[in-house]
């Protein structure tokens, strides 16, 4: 157990070393002049000069890559080029929203895409099992930032329901549209993954002779088949959880919710290079450290798990 | 190989959803293909009177012969008709008179009618012309970049899968490292890097979308290579080649096409993703995220859907057939439904 839970906190560990490199090598390691990138071609050469100066561009590229691992330990990621501020705690501030955001969206597609998976997997092939197959096949292909302005268009412009941008401060109402559309891909996900999970272990023999003792169908459902059908699932949501808490690029865009991935998107317009390379390595960060924790609390509770 | 492809496809048409799909991907391709043959006018011809009109807008129209080339003339009506000119009314309430000699005809009308099924867009060009070249950017970007990942993620796979060990770990840890990054951003980053346009697309999206069918590639190979069916092939002596030719690949190949079709909608996605943000590839080539983008400020003040909607909806469409296609796949490759 201990040498599990070490395993995978090593292996963390590496991956998050590789992370920062990728993030170092994308920034400054590029083809052409990352100066040039950040100040425009038109700059000046003196402020090209002393950015470079600044930068550290003109030290050797090792001492530049470990000065860069360092400072990333430390929390320092620069201050943003558009506002000077801090980017380390300008991503802690915008981290709430999204949390609220994720979590919300996260329980909605749980609890509908289990109930529409679980009733796909009882009638196979019936007019429920098209229906939410579909219905999760439409959550699959539609792009997020194509449902966000559905729903805009829908909720906000033609029924005028429900606000379409704003945040929490404003009332709840406002968590509805952007929880809604965000919900959309994870639970076709989970629907699916149900699906496919639920009927493999319905056709298991211990179902039959679960049915053949007299156990309630109900029970054969949730007793027997939905707790065995579950590690799947539960490893996709995570996946999801841990995706969307890095930051909802275009639904927090699109309704103006002050998250990360709205962070995110806006230093990319602006070309805010610290900001990007900060909110990059933020969300991979925490991807890499919530799927740890998953990991781990999969060794405590399954015991299969340990030997392997 | 036979024996695996024929009950496939005789499977893959039972799948009736599938097989619909399947023909709608066709006939997106060869629209891709013949885009200047359908398309009933050019997707980059502005004709600014028209802007932002609705659904089968058709507007009259007089086309002048000129030194370098014709010009369309929008009018509103006629005025009155002689044997050598023509008095119309413009777009700005003028009166204009036209000398016949210099209209064009198709026949002996000489003004004509212009048909925008769709409608245009802001700048008063053909919606449906647009769309139908956007196809080329969507169609062509998703193969390709899914190119590019079949060729990094079977490779690496296989490396992985056969030799294990250290190759293994190491490319487990690249895997793992591309994986955290979230996707999107990731394509987003790399495009920033690389300059915006049409290449750049390629190689972003498939930079990144190469981890699923590696990571899948390897999975198959380590079980397969455990399987008692290739340890009893091995047994009876025959060789690598033919085990690998005869039971690794026709078990191993279908999860990767059907992981790749996931992927080819994906990278659909990622396209209009990107272009929809402006980075991907440039006005004024038509591209359905663009278009989207476009049409967006009208979506607000409620006027003028068309212009996001059927972007929108050809995205949805094509995204949603190649997924339907690989649904239909997934059932039909898969060996072991073949027995039920």
């Amino acid at each position: 157990m201990k040498k599990y839970i070490l395993q995978n906190l090593f292996n963390s560990v590496l991956i998050v070393f590789g992370v920062i490199t990728v993030t170092y090598i994308l920034t400054f390691q590029i083809p052409g002049d990352p100066v040039k990138l950040i100040l425009g071609q038109r700059a000046d050469e003196e402020t090209v000069i002393n950015v470079r100066q600044e930068l550290g561009l003109n030290d050797p590229v090792i001492f530049q890559y470990v000065n860069y691992i360092s400072k990333t330990l430390r929390l320092d990621l620069g201050k943003s080029y558009v506002t000077n501020r801090d980017v380390f705690n300008t991503i802690l501030e915008k981290f709430p929203a999204t949390a609220v955001l994720a979590l919300c969206a996260m329980l909605i597609a749980t609890v509908l895409g289990l109930l529409l998976g679980i009733i796909s997997a009882i009638k196979p092939y019936s007019i429920y099992d098209y229906a939410s197959i579909s219905t999760a096949l439409v959550g699959i292909s539609i792009p997020q930032f194509v449902l966000a302005l559905f729903m805009i268009f829908i909720f906000g412009s033609m029924l005028d329901i429900f606000p379409v941008a704003g945040y929490l401060d404003n009332g709840i109402i406002f968590l509805i549209l952007p929880a809604i559309s965000l919900s959309l891909r994870p639970m076709a996900i989970t629907a699916r993954i149900t699906r496919t999970s639920m009927t493999e272990i319905l056709n298991k023999d211990y179902i039959r002779t679960a049915r053949a003792k007299g156990a309630g169908e109900f029970s054969i459902l949730f007793k027997h088949a939905l707790r065995n059908a579950l590690n799947p699932i539960v490893t996709s949501i995570s996946a999801s959880l841990a995706s969307t808490l890095g930051g909802v690029f275009f639904i927090e865009y699109i309704f103006n919710w002050p998250g990360i991935g709205s962070l995110a998107m806006d230093s990319i317009m602006k070309l805010d290079f610290p900001v990007i390379q900060g909110t990059i390595l933020f969300s991979s960060v925490l991807f890499v450290i919530i799927n740890l924790a998953v990991d781990i609390i999969y060794a405590i509770i399954d015991p299969k798990i340990k030997l392997g | 190989m036979k024996k695996l492809l024929f009950p496939a496809i005789k499977r893959f048409k039972r799948h009736k959803l599938a097989f619909i799909a399947f023909y709608i991907l066709v006939i997106m391709v060869l629209v891709a293909l013949f885009a200047g043959i359908v398309s009933p006018y050019s997707p980059d011809r502005q004709i600014l009177e028209f802007s932002s009109k609705g659904l089968f807008f058709s507007p009259y129209v007089i086309c002048i012969k000129e030194n370098y080339g014709t010009v369309i003339v929008p009018i509103k009506k006629i005025i009155e008709e002689k044997e050598s000119s023509l008095t119309a009314v413009d777009y700005s309430d003028n009166l204009i008179e036209f000398n016949k000699a210099v209209i064009m005809t198709d026949n002996s009308e000489f003004v004509s009618r212009m048909h925008f099924i769709l409608g245009t867009d802001k700048f008063g060009r053909d919606i449906l012309s647009r769309l139908i070249y956007g196809t080329r950017i969507s169609v062509s970007v998703g193969i390709i970049s899914q190119l590019i990942a079949l060729f990094i993620g079977i490779l690496l796979g296989s490396i992985a899968g056969f030799y294990r060990g250290y190759p293994d770990k190491i490319i487990m840890w690249v895997i793992n490292v591309v994986w955290a990054f979230p996707s999107i951003l990731l394509v987003i980053a790399i495009s920033v890097v690389l300059g915006k346009g049409y290449w750049q697309a390629f190689v972003a999206i498939g930079l990144t979308s190469w981890i699923d069918i590696a990571r899948i590639t390897r999975g198959q190979i380590f079980s397969i290579r455990e399987s008692e069916y290739i340890e009893a092939a091995r047994s009876l002596g025959i060789s690598d080649f033919k085990i690998i030719y005869k039971h690794i690949i026709p078990n191993s190949i279908s999860p990767v096409i059907i992981t790749s079709t996931v992927g080819l909608a994906n990278a659909v996605i990622f396209e209009a993703s990107l272009s929809f943000l402006g980075m991907g590839v440039q006005p004024p080539t038509a591209s359905w995220g663009q278009m989207v983008f476009d049409g967006y400020k009208y979506l607000i003040t409620g006027t003028n859907y068309n212009m996001v909607l059927f972007p929108s909806l050809a995205i949805m469409i094509l995204v949603f057939s190649i997924n339907m296609v690989g649904d239909g796949l997934r059932d039909s490759l898969d060996p072991k439904i073949n027995k039920l």
